[in-house]
């Protein structure tokens, strides 16, 4: 086992990782204060995606400046679905989340299909190839700006649920909505705003994945599904969780890619994932309260 | 207990009247006529315009439609009368249950033969489909494994996928090895699709028998977010040559991760992903030089074909890339047995197909080797796979010899 | 949305119905009760006939054997509420051990099919082990993961299984082989199955084992607390589901000719089992029936109608239509169309009353 490789394996998994934590950021938010799961998150980064691709496109906008375009306008798509659908199937058993936001994915996906059509659509910058150089190891410049972005997001998400009146507004409505209504807070509007901050998060993170990625209606799926399992690794609502639970996936897929063959970097993660529900069937940072 | 059954029982049956009362509509509808004296013929095709298979089956149906309206503009069948081509288009989807349902529903409206399906998957279950209802079926598939199944309605015109391999690798044996001294190690790796499983062991199995050392061999997760583990592994094994199987988003983001890890080596690509154009648009000045096997392109050396490309060009606004001039070929193809055959039946014309051989210069004779003629499996027994290179943003054919225009500029 | 009335409906969906019979304890062919449904029967045996093409034919013969699948996966996801979305594990199974004992050993596929669903009882039980002291998205969400690991070990060893490539079943028309020319056999082969699997999901539903798995998927704890031994229920449920499931992949496959990992094993197919279910009502003997006889046709006809006229619009609708039934009627359509049912029974000569006043649904 060459030295230099082990150190690029280990770099590897954890720009992955942080791919996984950045998509996955918004999810847990969303389930932490509104109480859901939505299987359409892949399709938001999607949009986020193609928002910034669309923005680097018609005004040549820098690609990570166009995050001042994609969050903001993923946060009103946040906001009206949750005005307009989450709603209704707040509290409702997993199995009708699930299928209402099976559908939005139908929507969604089908939707981007029909407008932007099925081509893949690639932005170009100066960095979206460019790696840094440390020593024999290479780091993606591209990943490592997702990943900063995946930091300061998630410290800055962290702060304003300690800090602010909103944000501790919304993790009083996720501990107890009745209380948190009977106190005055208006659960209605913190649900909204949170669940625009969470598409908004999912809109940040499409944005730093396009600098890399090619984007097409289906774009979104595969992170999707990365992004769920790792909620759950990391226990749902659980910020630190989603950001640990990343990492670790992103590690077993770059160290099963190269140890044990090209094929088996979502064998050896989704296992891991497997054996850890085994032995924390509530994830990794399940607190009692949230049983 | 019987009330909850009785219950439904009935429920179903409206469900069933409701839907026999569609059948009868649309049975209506399809039944009635053109009043022109001389019949279209319908040519039934299947090509997936939506999921992710989207981009390359809409290019090869605007290839289709394009060869409809060349053979109707030069007279039609002219053995019935000037007879023109109809097109019946159905989306098959990208699953085995869409596929066979459009198949289906093609097959109702009466064609008199089918093609398309550039998918293996795909062409496995409508050449299945077409075998029991005794309609011919013209694909460009590369499976192996669909000649090899005995069936009477179906045929190929395209090079098989075991045959890419072995292009490839006498084409690095001849240019890169013997010419620029590169020393033969090879890494193979190939998505784990039905494409991939399929194209890699021809080329495993011609790189040992050229003489090189493959240091690499491996299937890897074709839905992958990131190349850059695959890369890594790449690097490490020490090839000096890599012959990757890809489709299109997981050929860039290897070649890109190829250029971020800094690693030294030289890129045959598999077909597929490498050949479209939406590959060199994403990689930019990276795209140029790329080289790749392909089973078709839009510059062999074959009458008409500079003509052909220049058309869908300037019609789609795209370049006619490999899948999609097979398919204007095989729409010829299918034309030519129906005036062989004098009939628009579907027996006759697959009669016709199993004994045709294209006169050089007949307009759909554009696949690379011989002229088109189907052996008893239903393969076009002359054709052959090409090397490509992307020059100044097009894909030029470079070799072999007699089927290309171009030289390889190699800059090393 | 009032939760404690959707929690209310979704308990009086479970309830099951007495059903209504004389003072002798039957009910005669007189009274629309029976013959409603016999005729019902009949006109289901005649339908094909009438059909008498194959693109129609096909797509009932769809619609039956996914309303087969939804009735299997209604047990375990509907009675038990153990919401697997990795069932198209078994149906993979049961499809891939059919074919390939016909490849290599030329067993018929109806001794096939029971080894396959066998062996989906034995991936069932290590699933189980695995993902049933899951919770909610817990639970439902390592479904998916196993069903990604499966189709990646199924792609990943070729040698056995055929890889991506996928299988092909071999030609050879006869009852005996499973296959046959038309698509005739196959509607009646499906209609029976399907009506066979209504029996055995009614059969337990009216059993001590139904009756904890209702229990327990309303409230774990309380039928814990009441002695129901959880893990033993959840398996048994899995066991019986997984095997039927198992067994309607056998037929998938004979239907198809065709199976590859990447189709049978993913989550759009697991998907769609539950979906049927979740549309139709849940929980309920006739709610998958009701599900698929519905969702299938709307997607194989817009596909096949719509699919070209603009790319996505298909499953744009597709998608509508399932998030207007949550949103609308997030106990699924069974409920309407039940009451609808008894309205025009008590409208038909010979209809009696029950004598116990009525049930409601």
């Amino acid at each position: 086992m060459h030295l230099s490789t082990f150190l690029q394996v280990i770099v590897n998994g954890l720009l992955i990782g942080g791919v996984y934590a950045l998509v996955s950021v918004g999810l847990t938010l969303l389930f932490g204060v509104v109480d859901i799961v939505n299987f359409a998150h892949g399709e938001f980064l999607m949009l986020g995606m193609y928002t910034t691709y669309w923005a680097w496109y018609a005004m040549g906008m820098d690609p990570i400046l166009t995050l001042v375009i994609s969050m903001p306008v993923m946060f009103l798509v946040g906001a009206v679905v949750q005005k307009f659908l989450f709603k209704y199937i707040m509290g409702a058993p997993a199995l009708t989340q699930i299928f209402l936001t099976v559908g939005l994915q139908f929507v969604l996906q089908n939707g981007a299909l029909m407008v932007f059509g099925p081509q893949l659509r690639k932005l170009k910058t100066g960095y979206s190839d460019q790696a840094v150089h440390l020593g024999t190891v290479n780091v993606s410049a591209p990943q490592l700006i997702a990943f900063a972005i995946t930091i300061t997001l998630s410290v800055l998400l962290f702060l304003f649920l300690s800090r602010t009146d909103l944000g501790k507004a919304m993790k009083a409505a996720q501990q107890d909505k009745h209380t948190a209504a009977l106190i005055g807070i208006n659960t209605d509007r913190i649900f909204w705003i949170a669940a625009g901050i969470s598409a908004a998060l999912t809109g940040a993170a499409g944005t730093a994945i396009s600098t890399y990625t090619p984007v097409a209606p289906t774009s979104g799926a595969a992170f999707g599904l990365m992004a769920y399992i790792t909620v759950i690794l990391g226990s749902l609502g659980n910020l630190k969780g989603a950001v640990v639970g990343g990492l670790i996936l992103g590690l077993a897929e770059s160290f099963g890619i190269q140890y044990i063959s090209a094929d088996a970097g979502k064998l050896l993660s989704f296992s891991i994932f497997i054996l850890v529900m085994l032995v924390r069937p509530q994830g990794l940072f399940a607190t009692k309260e949230s049983v | 207990m019987k009330r909850n059954f009785t219950k439904v029982l009935v429920v179903v049956l409206a469900f069933a009247l409701l839907f026999l009362a569609g059948c009868g509509s649309s049975s209506q509808g399809s039944a009635t006529q053109t009043q022109t004296q001389v019949k279209d013929v319908t040519i039934g095709v299947l090509y997936p315009t939506s999921g992710d298979q989207a981009v390359l089956g809409q290019a090869a149906l605007n290839a289709v439609k394009l060869a409809a309206d060349d053979i109707n503009a030069a007279g039609g069948i002219k053995s019935l009368g000037g007879a023109k081509i109809k097109l019946d288009i159905v989306d098959p989807g990208s699953a085995t249950e869409s596929a066979r349902s459009a198949t289906e529903n093609i097959i109702k409206d009466k064609p008199s033969a089918l093609t398309g399906d550039y998918l293996s998957a795909l062409s496995m279950v409508t050449s299945e489909v077409a075998e029991r209802a005794k309609i011919p079926f013209v694909t460009a598939s590369v499976s192996d494994a669909l000649s090899s199944r005995g069936y009477k309605y179906f045929f190929q015109v395209s090079p098989k996928s075991s045959m890419f391999g072995a292009t490839q690798i006498e084409f690095a044996k001849k240019v890169l090895v013997d010419q620029k001294g590169m020393a033969p190690k090879a890494a193979i790796v190939f998505e784990n699709t039905s494409y991939g499983q399929s194209t890699s062991k021809g080329l495993v199995d011609a790189a040992k028998k050229m003489g090189f050392d493959v240091v690499l061999n491996e299937s890897y997760d074709a839905n992958f977010t990131d190349a850059n583990p695959l890369v890594t592994k790449i690097k490490a094994s020490g090839a000096t040559i890599l012959f990757p199987v890809s489709y299109l988003q997981d050929a860039i983001l290897i070649q890109k991760a190829i250029k971020q890890q800094n690693v030294k080596i030289f890129t045959i690509g598999g077909g597929a992903g490498y050949l479209m154009p939406d590959f060199y648009n994403a990689l930019g000045k990276d795209g140029e030089g790329v080289i790749s096997v392909a089973s078709w392109n839009n510059d062999v050396n074959k009458p008409g074909v500079d003509d052909i490309a220049k058309r869908y060009q300037a019609k789609y606004g795209s370049l006619l890339t490999e899948h999609s001039g097979e398919a204007y070929s095989a729409t010829w193809a299918i034309a030519k047995a129906i005036d062989l055959a004098k009939s628009a039946d579907p027996q006759k014309i697959r009669d016709s197909l199993a004994t045709l051989k294209l006169d050089a210069g007949y307009p759909g004779d554009i696949m690379p080797g011989g002229q088109l003629e189907f052996d008893s499996t239903g393969w076009n027994k002359s054709v052959h796979p090409v090397m490509i290179q992307w020059q100044d943003g097009i894909p030029r054919t470079i070799y072999p010899d007699q089927d290309a225009k171009t030289q390889v500029k190699l800059d090393f | 949305m009032d939760l404690s009335r959707l929690a209310k409906e979704q308990t009086a969906a479970t309830v099951p119905i007495t059903a209504p019979v004389d003072r002798a304890g039957r009910i005669g062919i007189t009274n629309p009760r029976l013959y409603v449904p016999v005729i019902g029967l009949i006109l289901m045996i005649l339908l094909p006939l009438a059909v008498n093409d194959a693109y129609y034919l096909n797509i009932l013969n769809l619609m039956l054997l996914f309303a087969a699948v939804g009735v299997a996966w209604n047990l375990l996801g509907g009675y038990a509420r153990q919401v697997s979305l990795g069932h198209g594990i078994f149906f993979g199974i049961g499809a891939y051990t059919s074919t390939l004992m016909q490849i290599h050993w030329d067993i018929t596929p109806w001794v096939g099919m029971l080894a396959g669903g066998l062996l989906a009882v034995v991936v069932g039980f290590v699933i189980g082990l695995g993902v049933f002291r899951l919770r909610g998205h817990y639970f439902a969400i390592s479904t998916i993961a196993f069903s990604t690991i499966v189709m990646l070990l199924f792609v990943k060893f070729y040698t056995v299984t055929g890889g991506a490539q996928g299988l092909s079943v071999p030609l050879k028309n006869s009852f005996w082989m499973l296959q046959f020319d038309g698509k005739l056999p196959y509607y009646y082969i499906f209609l029976a199955v399907m009506l066979l699997m209504v029996v055995v999901a009614r059969l337990i539903e009216k059993s001590r084992l139904g009756y904890y798995m209702i229990a327990m998927g309303q409230d774990e704890q309380a039928a814990r607390a009441i002695g129901i031994n959880i893990p033993r229920v959840k398996h048994t449920a899995l066991a019986i589901s997984a095997f039927c499931t198992a067994i309607i992949g056998t037929l998938y496959v004979q239907y198809m000719y065709f199976v590859e990992p990447a189709g049978i094993f993913s989550v759009p197919m697991s998907v769609e089992f539950a979906l049927v279910s979740i549309v139709g009502g849940l929980g309920t003997v006739f709610g998958p029936v009701l599900g698929a006889f519905i969702m299938k046709p709307i997607v194989t006809l817009t596909n096949d109608y719509l699919g070209n006229v603009l790319p996505g619009l298909n499953y744009t609708i597709y998608g509508v239509i399932l998030i207007l039934v949550i949103v609308l009627r997030p106990n699924g359509l069974i409920g309407p169309v039940s009451t609808g049912y008894r309205y025009l029974l008590a409208k038909l000569p010979g209809y009696k009353a029950d004598g116990k006043g009525g049930t409601k649904i």
